[in-house]
């Protein structure tokens, strides 16, 4: 909802932007001839739609006027995701740049504070637990409620996954609801064909709302399992908004130090593709299982 | 935490054979927690050797034998055995790359082929060597410019155009310092037969049993000058044609600097004391050079290494690595010469496969090489390893497969699902091109990624 | 000392000082987090009301750590000026914000009493005063250091120029300090938070910076802001630096969190002096954040503005050349929106400043919080207002490192000249040189283009 509202407006001003000079030469032109008293002219609505300004890619725009090398600078600036090159109006930002970053910034917050839709965990087979948080804020503000579950839904998480399982897999919302949507489908099926490889089979997958890492402690402590891989959205940033990570631990039990988590970032296509990462993880998992340690246990 | 690899280069030229050992760095580049990234960081010469002259058994064929002698020591001298190095070349380049030298050399050389790949360049791979040897990239990218090298060798000159970094273009003439050779009385040995055809059209005063005369080698040092300042758009020879190996310099590059390597390059940075000292024209053609308009149109820059730049490339860049995440049979390792089939459409793998199989050897183990796609779905995965299990029903060889995005690992184990009793490579961020060869390595330490070799075969 | 007050009829009894100083807080989500804030707007202007009539005196007795436990509070407390601080201790906290805000009390006055003060009674002072009160209180204060150029004048706004990049790339990274260089930016410091906190990566990028601002005869300082240890193991093997970096808290258990105690900092500072690359004297810099020292549960029960203005009191002690507030980056658990981080940023800065070391400010945002970059160019414009020394340069604003928004090179320039401040005195000479700003210190049509340094 907020997303396409501030499409619109965002492809509104783009348009404006665009058309304004054609329509005071219009205007001025017709007001001259104008006979009325009228001020203002019928606007027609014309056909057409402002192309996407998020499908521009940033990495080879080139802003700057008159620049003394631009074939260096693109150079340059091929080297970095960094927002280079975007020139200036006066000591303030170009209209088309500014617009990016807010709907960068506009995506990004979309996907922190929208939910994973019921349609998708429903389509993927996944069984739904909600930690102590009650909504988006206080999942925001209360990061220990966010590791936590109350009783009744302990009761589902020990029925979905059997006691003493090899391994299981989690699916919480983290900070991007963007990025589950857009990964975890993609990745789950690649881990398990790699675990399948390995005469490993995965049982239901539980999806969490409004989870945090520790989640998983949580889930270790009632069901026991050997290796838990938690695939979780992350912070968004202004690059993208649907950048998942993997946490995956032996046996992780409330208390577990960080440092004992094996993490992989930056799953998304930008960046590892999921079904790369699903494989990746899988040997993660097999060489747990191996090592029975995880984190900087396993280095 | 840098892993590294032991490359060895070897480049046996017209005039000399030469060897350097290298060292690559390979370290995880990707940002904090992500999936690594492996690439080559730093790659630093820990071994020179001498500069031999190529033992030839007559003007025109090598003498096997006595060049692996030459390896043999010079790895004895470096105290580095066989079974060390991971990697590298072997370079037959020049006049000495004919068919039935490289063969006999190739042959020879055996006792090397098992513990290390083995390569060949072509004259565009010779070209791109030897300027990256001699250092014309780095400049061109440190600077933000064009920068010609010409490797100028004791039978070829190949030129390669780096453009900020990246090779942007290259070429190869006929144009070299023993083209040309004089016994200590000066009485000439030897004439390369483009250059005898210039001499006979000219009229020039040369020939091979008469005494070597300065004034007339002199004009035909400056139509050798004239084609090579023509490579780079400065005048016309009638000769340009004739001492063109197969290419010129295409498009309008824009060169600012020139640089130099090759034997020759020895006359064009130096002053020489007795440019007659080699029994060849090479340090009087060197002087040619560095009067001529070449040096005048252009800045001229200076070289990391001259006469080994070709044997420095071959040790450090010829290598590169494949992508972090793979799948790979570690029994099938190393894999020397592969041709590779080029998938072009990648909606029909099976028709074109099944079609281009045919250009091959029955029983001959083949790469199949795809770009495949960015971010692949699972069910775009599934789709491709079930495309390729289909086509290769009727080939028995192990599956190597190689792709351009990264998608190698969740594809390894698509294609074990599907092909449970073959054995599977399947590795990606290699790029290769229909008529291409590879050459796959061992292992890194970690035994996460795999040194590739690709190569343009020489001996078409 | 009092605790206890009626309000609207209401008797409010606070434990002790701790727990007054804790409700005495605007509304900050931490507080809640840490369960010390106050329940009720009239509890919190019942606190206000009571701490105001504390005495300076009470607040020294009882800082908010103990001092046997703590050498953050030893060092508070004992590089106190006696003299000083006898001469003001019967002063209720309302007194001294009267007495800073007076029209008689000049920049020398409050420099001298800032000798005085712990960092208790810093804290309290800001408790009791409203935005503007911070904004006015403290433009009458300029803190100014030197390194290679000195910070901090009036009439200047500077800027760190921070090139950071997801995986170190130093090209990547040159690409962003020149075009930062091109707008102005960079004149505070050129600064790199690194991804890989390993000597030899920190080695590699000082010596690129090192050789760009000789090459370029830039007049600035650089930095790359790994561990302070690393960044000694650095300077130990020769790597070119100008200052040493390092995050800090406002308790000895805090910076055990951060891998370091006070000794560690005093043999970086001496390392500098004698082996970095800068004139010296001063060297340091810290990084601070409103919120920290709980996320480490090193907060010993304190509110956050107490434990940060804390973290000022330390830093004093090294003499740092920068001090700033990462004000946004933590995260709505400790500041849940942008009018959370606006007030922090005001705290936070007017707390430095009175405490006397040369703050500036990250205001920033990250895209969990109730924010956006209106958000912190509204801060940005308060704090010039209020005389901030200088604020971070990221292209654009969005930092690809870190994830967060901050200030980008554009914000900077656009303060200057709406506050008709320059860059540094050296750095606005070579600006000049470069053509890219004019005599009054405004972008000119060649700013942006990075090209026209190579």
């Amino acid at each position: 909802m907020q997303e396409a509202e501030l499409r619109t407006l965002v492809e509104e001003m783009v348009h404006k932007m665009l058309t304004s000079n054609e329509h005071h030469e219009i205007q001025i032109e017709k007001s001259v001839k104008s006979t009325t008293n009228s001020k203002t002219q019928n606007t027609v609505i014309e056909d057409g739609c402002i192309p996407d300004i998020s499908k521009v890619d940033i990495r080879k725009q080139f802003l700057v006027e008159n620049a003394k090398d631009k074939e260096t600078y693109l150079e340059m600036k091929s080297k970095t995701p960094a927002r280079l090159g975007i020139g200036k109006a006066g000591a303030r930002y170009k209209t088309e740049t500014m617009l990016r970053v807010r709907a960068d910034h506009a995506a990004a917050q979309d996907s922190v504070f929208s939910d994973v839709s019921e349609e998708f965990i429903e389509k993927n087979g996944f069984v739904k637990v909600q930690t102590l948080c009650n909504s988006k804020d206080e999942y925001i503000t209360r990061p220990d409620k966010g590791r936590r579950f109350p009783g009744n839904q302990l009761e589902i998480i020990r029925k979905t996954i059997p006691e003493h399982s090899k391994v299981a897999i989690v699916v919480g919302d983290g900070l991007s609801s963007a990025a589950i949507e857009a990964n975890a489908a993609e990745m789950i099926p690649s881990m398990k064909q790699t675990l399948q490889a390995h005469q490993i089979t995965v049982g239901p997958v539980l999806f969490v709302k409004y989870c945090r890492v520790g989640a998983m402690d949580a889930i270790g402590e009632v069901t026991d399992t050997d290796v838990i891989c938690l695939l979780v959205g992350e912070r968004p940033g202004l690059v993208t908004a649907e950048s998942m990570s993997a946490y995956i631990a032996y046996k992780p039990k409330h208390g577990l130090p960080e440092a004992k988590r094996t993490v992989i970032s930056n799953i998304h296509k930008g960046g590892t593709p999921p079904v790369e990462a699903g494989a990746h993880a899988a040997e993660l998992i097999l060489t747990m299982l191996e090592k029975k340690a995880s984190g900087i246990d396993l280095k | 935490m840098a892993e590294t690899l032991l490359s060895v280069g070897i480049d046996i030229g017209t005039s000399t054979t030469q060897l350097v050992f290298s060292k690559l760095y390979i370290e995880n580049v990707a940002a904090g927690y992500s999936v690594p990234k492996m690439a080559i960081t730093n790659k630093e010469i820990i071994y020179k050797s001498d500069i031999h002259f190529t033992p030839l058994k007559s003007a025109t064929e090598i003498d096997a034998d006595a060049v692996l002698k030459i390896i043999q020591a010079e790895y004895a001298k470096a105290g580095i055995s066989i079974k060390d190095t991971d990697t590298g070349a072997v370079i037959i380049t020049g006049e000495t790359a004919r068919k039935e030298n490289a063969k006999a050399v190739l042959e020879a050389m055996s006792a090397f082929s098992g513990d290390f790949v083995v390569a060949t360049a072509g004259a565009d791979l010779e070209s791109i060597i030897s300027g990256k040897g001699a250092g014309a990239d780095l400049f061109s990218k440190e600077r933000h410019t064009i920068c010609a090298n010409f490797d100028i060798g004791g039978g070829t000159t190949n030129i390669a155009v780096f453009n900020r970094g990246k090779t942007q273009d290259t070429a190869c003439f006929d144009i070299g310092g023993r083209l040309i050779r004089f016994d200590t009385q000066r009485k000439i040995t030897y004439i390369s037969p483009k250059i005898k055809q210039i001499i006979q059209s000219e009229h020039f005063g040369l020939s091979e049993g008469n005494l070597f005369d300065i004034k007339e080698a002199e004009k035909i040092m400056d139509i050798m000058v004239d084609v090579l300042c023509q490579s780079v758009g400065i005048g016309s020879s009638p000769y340009f044609q004739l001492l063109m190996t197969h290419k010129g310099i295409t498009a309008d590059q824009k060169i600012e600097y020139i640089s130099f390597s090759g034997g020759v390059a020895e006359g064009i940075y130096k002053n020489v004391e007795n440019p007659y000292a080699f029994g060849d024209i090479g340090l009087l053609l060197g002087k040619k050079i560095k009067e001529s308009a070449l040096c005048r149109e252009f800045k001229l820059a200076k070289s990391r290494e001259t006469i080994r730049a070709t044997v420095v490339g071959a040790g450090s860049h010829t290598t590169e690595i494949s992508g972090s995440t793979i799948y790979y049979t570690p029994s099938l390792l190393p894999l020397k010469s592969l041709p590779v089939l080029k998938i072009q459409d990648e909606t029909h793998i099976r028709e074109e496969f099944c079609e281009k199989i045919k250009w091959f050897e029955p029983g001959q183990t083949i790469a199949i090489s795809l770009k495949g796609k960015n971010s692949p779905s699972f069910s775009d995965l599934s789709k491709t390893a079930e495309d390729i299990s289909n086509a290769v029903q009727s080939y028995n060889g192990p599956i190597i497969a190689v792709f351009e995005e990264d998608m190698g690992k969740a594809m390894g184990y698509a294609l074990q699902q599907k092909l449970p009793n073959r054995k599977i490579i399947s590795i990606d961020n290699i790029r290769l091109q229909e008529g291409d060869y590879i050459d796959i390595g061992n292992p890194t330490q970690t035994g996460n990624i795999l040194p590739v070799i690709v190569k343009t075969l020489l001996f078409q | 000392m009092i605790l206890k007050t009626v309000l609207f009829g209401h008797t409010y009894q606070f434990k002790d000082l701790k727990d007054v100083l804790a409700k005495a807080n605007e509304e900050k989500s931490g507080d809640i987090l840490a369960g010390i804030a106050a329940e009720t707007a009239e509890e919190r202007v019942a606190a206000k009301i009571v701490l105001s009539q504390i005495r300076l005196e009470d607040l020294r007795n009882n800082p908010v750590v103990p001092y046997e436990l703590d050498e953050v509070t030893r060092i508070i407390q004992d590089d106190l000026n006696e003299p000083i601080y006898n001469a003001i201790k019967t002063w209720t906290v309302s007194e001294l914000r009267e007495w800073i805000l007076d029209e008689n009390t000049t920049e020398a006055d409050i420099k001298k009493i800032s000798r005085g003060l712990t960092s208790e009674m810093v804290a309290a002072v800001a408790k009791l005063m409203s935005n503007m009160d911070l904004i006015y209180a403290a433009s009458k204060i300029r803190i100014t250091a030197h390194c290679n150029t000195t910070i901090g004048k009036r009439g200047t706004l500077s800027a760190r120029l921070q090139p950071n990049h997801p995986t170190d790339d130093p090209d990547g990274i040159m690409a962003s300090v020149l075009e930062g260089l091109s707008y102005g930016s960079g004149d505070a410091l050129i600064g790199l938070n690194p991804v890989d906190d390993s000597t030899q990566s920190v080695t590699r990028i000082l010596k690129r910076f090192d050789e760009i601002k000789n090459r370029l005869q830039i007049p600035t300082q650089i930095c790359v802001l790994a561990h302070v240890t690393t960044q000694m193991d650095a300077i130990k093997k020769g790597a070119p630096t100008d200052l040493i970096f390092q995050s800090i808290a406002g308790s000895e258990k805090g910076n055990t969190a951060f891998g370091f105690n006070a000794q560690t900092i005093e043999e970086a500072r001496q390392l500098a002096l004698t082996h970095g690359t800068a004139e010296g004297p001063n060297v340091m810099y810290f990084e601070t954040g409103q919120g920290s020292e709980l996320s480490s549960e090193a907060h010993n029960g304190a509110d956050q503005v107490t434990m940060e203005a804390r973290c000022y009191g330390f830093a004093k002690h090294f003499s740092p050349f920068l001090v700033n507030t990462v004000v946004g980056f933590i995260g709505p658990e400790y500041l849940y929106d942008g009018r959370q981080v606006s007030r922090a940023g005001l705290e936070d800065h007017f707390m430095g400043k009175l405490t006397g070391v040369s703050m500036g400010c990250d205001a920033c945002y990250t895209n969990h919080m109730k924010a956006d970059q209106n958000s912190i160019e509204d801060l940005a414009v308060l704090l010039t207002a209020a005389g901030c020394n200088y604020f971070m340069g990221i292209p654009h604003g969005d930092d690809v490192m870190l994830n967060y928004q901050t200030t980008g090179y554009h914000e900077t320039a656009a303060l200057r000249e709406i506050y008709g401040l320059k860059a540094i005195q050296p750095f606005h000479e070579w600006l000049l040189k470069h053509e890219f700003v004019d005599q009054q210190g405004r972008l000119t049509c060649k700013a942006g283009d990075a090209s026209a340094l190579l």
